[in-house]
């Protein structure tokens, strides 16, 4: 076992490194500098681009990057300026996280139990309504139900505040919105693989056994069903962590999420690189819990490796 | 049993001879997998309804366009933001231009990036998890961590790299949102590849000397199916929701090309005084979506061999 | 019943009595009784990238630079005013400034000297402080050759504290719009031993930086407010009214002005969804804010020598119905250009296109004179089909930009039969492309960097550094360099409107419109002014009164 985690971690690593390097140079194939603007002056972006040390070879920045990396040192940002990578990180993913994690539970308990629901009640009223809940949210871009929500819940009725962050009222409506499309991917996919479990053998033994359908349903429905819903739990959660942009954007929540789309429109080439290695060393350690967990739930897997 | 006595000869048979036509005689019409799929789905009033809309929208966004007098480019300052009426069906936009043929031109453009990239990303998707699942080992070990890798850059990256590198349009866009689009089902397949090949009818299969590829493409993957088709329905939208998303970072499809999404963003700045501007392409969207959702699930049911009748 | 209603009209009274007490206890304002503190809150829809006034360069930094600090001296309401500086002279030549400077502190309490000022241009000025602004200071005697490195003693660029409270400052060339021009934020103040003590952290927060506007920042939440609060120790304290200013930073702008609606802000820009409506309601007002938007041609475009054609532009310019486009695309808020000057930059004594009134284009389509145009372009060329002159049309991403080149693609077709494709790309791919003179036409703006005409004029020098279509005029380029050295200022507004009408009879320049914002404000707030250069609003001077 030892052994076991210690290649995987060999193997993370490499992965780490070899992600970043295609980040690296990625960024710089963006059109553009990031020092451009409608009243710079080649003179003046030179000194800028020597200021941060981009006039240098690639291979030397490349080598500074990975040094400083090491250290986890980002830099600093090339349009914050007085701001290092590490500090509007530091600053701005909590509440991308926050936002993020009160949107994946929410997506969850809620569309796992919307996915149960219409499973047992097959092809009856609750079925078609708790499958009507779950296509609504997927049927509604983001960018469309934000402003809605916000015009009958904050301008017309006046219940929640309009946006910001700010306490418990203020995360009711970005975090609705946010789940909405996870929630929506989570209902249907409990609902199609307890109906694929309904059908297998053993639900067949244990109800020879006699036990009772509560114990049927949660023993072996639910804990067999919802391996799809954990296969799919890395994604979501990484999709919702880094997927925040437009609620931020809507609600005005000074998360990381708007930062990348900024970092790329303004090629602040640290910003990206910083962000895209935090986020990717982040999903890497996610896949990693991931892949445990999945043999953790399903023993089948346990016996083959 | 008490006729001991009387003994059996050989003059109590008779030799019948092969009788072939009646030998293979099978009681009930003989239908393929696919015909009874599509009987079933039939069947299923509630799938039939949202196949007829997708047809319906398809056939419109052929059409449409050309059913009204008003071209979608031509602009008119006479006419802006016109409402609903005898004239303009779905009135105008901000331009004046007619709003029925902008909305089925949007539809081509959605329509087309919804299911080529939902097709591509399943297709592309469900040959590597396949492949991955199935032969474990080092085979799945290098597909994961190249998995891990892409998963690790961020969508909008590589959307953004490669909308510049070929050009803007819908190709370019269809080929970026593909790049990186197969991870989900990928990883979806493995994990159902990876339940199911512990199976009886795997080990069977492989007893009587089935090739892999026979394994895989004849057991594995249609018994997973199911949740491939659910994931392939959830991917239609949400390819049509990353062109909306797109267009709202400024890098959707450009002119003279519209899209639902575009429609969409436009209609949610103005829906305050023109709600018709919003509420017409987010009908069409959400329509599309739910229709293609029933068509999903009837699909699923009509194609699970388990749940055959 | 009786009783009820009684008792209702009871509190009403006591409550109005209330009322109007509260409202005498703030007219009557007695040292010592407790005052009411004035906050007041708008939206800004961008984290500030920076703060350090000789990096700052966008127009949020701008904006609360022009508030927490103060230069030699202030613009309000496009008059200059005394600031730090309390008087100054100018030498017979116009080159030499020497200003005295008052007693002011700084917010840590120490004294605003001289010192302060003469490091904080050389800062400016310094390559190694990369500031991208830095061209603000080019007007100084050597400060373009130190930029530049050519020369490599800051002590050569002409400015010096001579003592504690006096600057001097030497032009290379008279500069009409010199002092306004101090009022910039790249100009304010720093001090050396505090920026030296804060080294790379220096204006990251609301501690590390040092204040002696009007306003402090007490507090800087980035990506979500900063909190402004008023200085006790600067120089006309008593002539600040406001308390507190609450700035949220919202991206968006239709939630930004849901914000003003719900009245948790006390300005707001209106999106132009809404400006209709508010117009009709009689609520919304408008101000330029300084940019002019135009065609840009690209007149070494190989393969395509119309676009190199004066006639051929002129047509272009011609078939576009400006007023259409402002009414549809922009709902009606922005001016139709019909010249290239901005009307509200400064003349002689009124504005300079009231001085020199003129009118190029019209402000709606002129088809015959466009066509008469292109027919003209069609015989240089020696070509007879209109839709053979193709270009491609580059512009950014944004939904506007999008709806103005379908607006203009529309009109060259039907107009003219020309056709163009549109191309939208990234706004530092835009750049990046008219950097590089890799495009057709071009969709772009300019802001104004001073009041003066010339801060849109000397872009089209042949070899100017903004100068990217490749057009060269000699008679052009002696009409700017001539504005650029007289002491005569007639003769100098002479050149410019010269060089003005030159530029769009044969320039490779189509102005389309002058822009506009749409903004509605709480009646509560007084003296709040916008401007079209520097700080977009300006609430030094602002009251509140309920």
């Amino acid at each position: 076992m030892g052994r076991y985690i210690l290649n995987r971690l060999f193997v993370s690593l490499v992965t780490a490194w070899v992600l970043v390097t295609i980040v690296f140079f990625l960024v710089r194939l963006l059109p553009g500098d990031p020092f451009l603007s409608e009243k710079v002056t080649p003179e003046i972006k030179a000194n800028m681009m020597r200021y941060y040390g981009l006039d240098k070879p690639i291979h030397i920045q490349y080598m500074t990057f990975l040094k400083n990396l090491l250290k986890g040192d980002f830099g600093y940002s090339l349009r914050y300026k007085n701001r290092t990578v590490n500090e509007v990180i530091k600053q701005a993913f909590p509440y991308s996280a926050d936002l993020g994690i009160r949107a994946v539970i929410f997506a969850t308990i809620v569309g796992v139990t919307l996915g149960i629901i219409a499973a047992l009640n097959r092809n009856r009223t609750w079925d078609y309504l708790a499958m009507f809940i779950a296509i609504v949210g997927v049927s509604v871009p983001s960018f469309v139900i934000g402003p809605l929500l916000q015009y009958v819940f904050a301008t017309k009725l006046n219940l929640l505040p309009v946006s910001q962050w700010k306490g418990f009222s203020y995360t009711i409506m970005p975090t609705f919105a946010l789940s909405l499309s996870s929630l929506a991917l989570m209902a249907r996919l409990m609902r199609a693989s307890m109906l694929d479990v309904v059908n297998q053998d053993y639900i067949k033994t244990a109800k020879a056994k006699g036990l009772s359908p509560f114990q049927i349903i949660w023993k072996h429905q639910i804990r067999n069903a919802i391996l799809p819903v954990i296969t799919v739990l890395g994604p979501v959660t990484a999709t919702l962590l880094t997927g925040t942009f437009v609620i931020e954007q809507i609600f005005a929540i000074p998360g990381l999420g708007k930062f990348y789309i900024l970092g790329i429109q303004n090629l602040d080439y640290s910003l990206v690189l910083g962000m895209t290695t935090f986020y990717g060393l982040f999903l890497i350690a996610a896949n990693f819990v991931v892949d445990i967990i999945y043999g953790l739930v399903d023993p089948r897997i346990r016996i083959a490796r | 049993m008490q006729t001991s006595n009387s003994a059996i000869t050989k003059e109590m048979f008779e030799h019948v001879g092969k009788n072939v036509s009646q030998m293979e005689a099978i009681a009930r019409p003989s239908i393929t997998y696919w015909q009874d799929a599509w009987r079933r789905l039939k069947q299923n009033k509630v799938a039939m309804l949202g196949l007829v809309i997708i047809i319906l929208y398809t056939v419109l966004a052929i059409v449409g366009p050309y059913m009204t007098p008003y071209d979608y480019r031509t602009t008119n300052t006479e006419e802006i933001d016109q409402p609903p009426s005898a004239k303009h069906w779905f009135g105008t936009d901000t331009l004046g231009r007619d709003l029925w043929a902008r909305t089925w031109m949007g539809a081509r453009v959605s329509l087309s990036i919804g299911f080529l990239a939902a097709f591509l990303n399943a297709f592309i998707g469900v040959i590597i998890g396949g492949i991955s699942g199935y032969f474990g080992g080092k085979v799945d070990m290098v597909i994961m961590r190249a998995i891990d890798i892409l998963y690790a850059i961020p969508y909008m990256i590589i959307v953004i790299l490669m909308m510049v590198v070929l050009g803007q349009g819908i190709m370019p866009l269809v080929i970026a949102m593909i790049a990186v689009g197969w991870l989900n089902m990928a990883r979806l397949v493995r994990g159902q590849v990876l339940q199911l090949k512990e199976q009886e009818f795997v080990l069977a299969a492989k007893v009587l000397g089935a090739s892999h590829a026979r394994i895989i493409f004849k057991h594995l993957i249609p018994n997973a199916l199911g949740v491939i088709l659910v994931n392939l329905t959830m991917s239609v939208p949400s390819a049509i929701f990353t062109e909306a998303f797109l267009s709202f970072i400024g890098l959707g499809v450009v002119p003279p090309h519209s899209s639902w999404g575009q429609l969409a963003y436009y209609g949610i700045q103005s829906f305050r005084v023109r709600p018709y501007q919003l509420f017409i392409p987010a009908f069409f969207i959400s329509t599309t979506m739910l229709s293609l959702n029933l068509l999903g699930d009837g699909l699923r049911d009509a194609l699970d061999p388990r749940l055959r009748s | 019943m009786l009783k009820k209603s009684l008792a209702v009209a009871l509190v009403l009274m006591l409550v109005a009595g209330l009322l109007a007490g509260c409202g005498q206890q703030s007219s009557q304002q007695q040292g010592g009784e407790q005052k009411q503190a004035k906050e007041i809150a708008f939206t800004i829809g961008a984290e500030v990238p920076s703060l350090d006034p000789q990096k700052a360069t966008d127009t949020y930094a701008i904006l609360i630079g022009h508030h927490i600090f103060e230069g030699l001296v202030r613009v309000h309401n496009g008059q200059v005013q005394p600031g730090i500086a309390e008087k100054w002279e100018v030498s017979e030549d116009k080159t030499t400034y020497t200003f005295h400077l008052r007693d002011a502190k700084w917010s840590d309490g120490k004294p605003v000297t001289a010192y302060d000022f003469e490091y904080a241009i050389k800062r400016l000025l310094d390559p190694n402080t990369a500031s991208e602004y830095a061209f603000q200071g080019y007007y100084i005697l050597n400060g373009e050759e130190y930029n530049k490195g050519k020369i490599t003693d800051p002590n050569q660029i002409g400015v010096k504290a001579l003592d504690e409270k006096t600057l001097q400052i030497k032009l290379k060339v008279p500069v009409k719009y010199f002092e306004s021009l101090l009022s910039f934020i790249s100009f304010m103040p720093v001090r050396k031993d505090f920026v030296e003590q804060m080294g790379d952290k220096f204006a990251a927060d609301a501690d590390k930086l040092l204040y002696n506007g009007p306003f402090i920042l007490k507090e800087w939440k980035h990506e979500q407010e900063l909190v402004l609060e008023k200085n006790p120790n600067y120089w006309n304290k008593d002539a600040i009214k406001i308390d507190k200013v609450t700035i949220y930073v919202v991206n968006d702008a239709n939630t930004a002005y849901q914000m003003y609606e719900n009245g948790e802000t006390d300005w707001e820009y209106i999106p132009a969804e809404l400006v209709e409506q508010l117009d009709k309601e009689g609520k919304a007002k408008y101000f330029y804010d300084g940019a002019v938007f135009y065609l840009q041609f690209n007149v070494k475009r190989e393969g395509k020598p119309w676009l190199a054609n004066e006639n051929f532009q002129r047509a272009i310019g011609f078939a576009i119905d400006r007023e259409a486009l402002i009414k549809s695309v922009l709902k009606g808020v922005s001016d139709p250009a019909t010249r290239y000057v901005l009307p509200l930059l400064a003349g002689l004594e009124k504005t300079f296109v009231e001085e020199y009134p003129y009118e190029f284009y019209s402000k709606n389509a002129d088809v015959a004179k466009a066509k008469e145009y292109l027919q003209k372009a069609m015989k240089e060329l020696n070509i007879s089909d209109p839709s053979k002159m193709t270009f491609e049309y580059l512009t950014d991403d944004t939904q506007r930009a999008k709806l103005t080149a379908e607006f203009i693609q529309d009109q060259l077709k039907k107009n003219l039969g020309i056709n163009m494709t549109i191309k939208q790309v990234p706004f530092k791919q835009r750049l990046e492309l008219m950097t590089k003179m890799d495009y057709d036409v071009v969709f772009a703006g300019w802001g104004p960097d001073y009041n003066d005409p010339m801060t849109y004029l000397d872009l089209w020098v042949t070899g100017g550094g903004h100068n990217d279509t490749g057009w060269s005029n000699k008679q052009y380029d002696e009409l700017i360099q001539f504005a650029k050295t007289t002491t005569d200022f007639k003769k100098r507004a002479d050149a410019m409107f010269e060089a003005e009408k030159l530029l769009l009879e044969k320039g490779p320049i189509v102005p389309i419109y002058f822009r506009q914002r749409a903004w509605v404000c709480n009646d509560r707030i007084k003296g709040l002014v916008t401007d079209f250069i520097g700080a977009t609003f300006d609430f030094v001077y602002a009251d509140v009164q309920e």
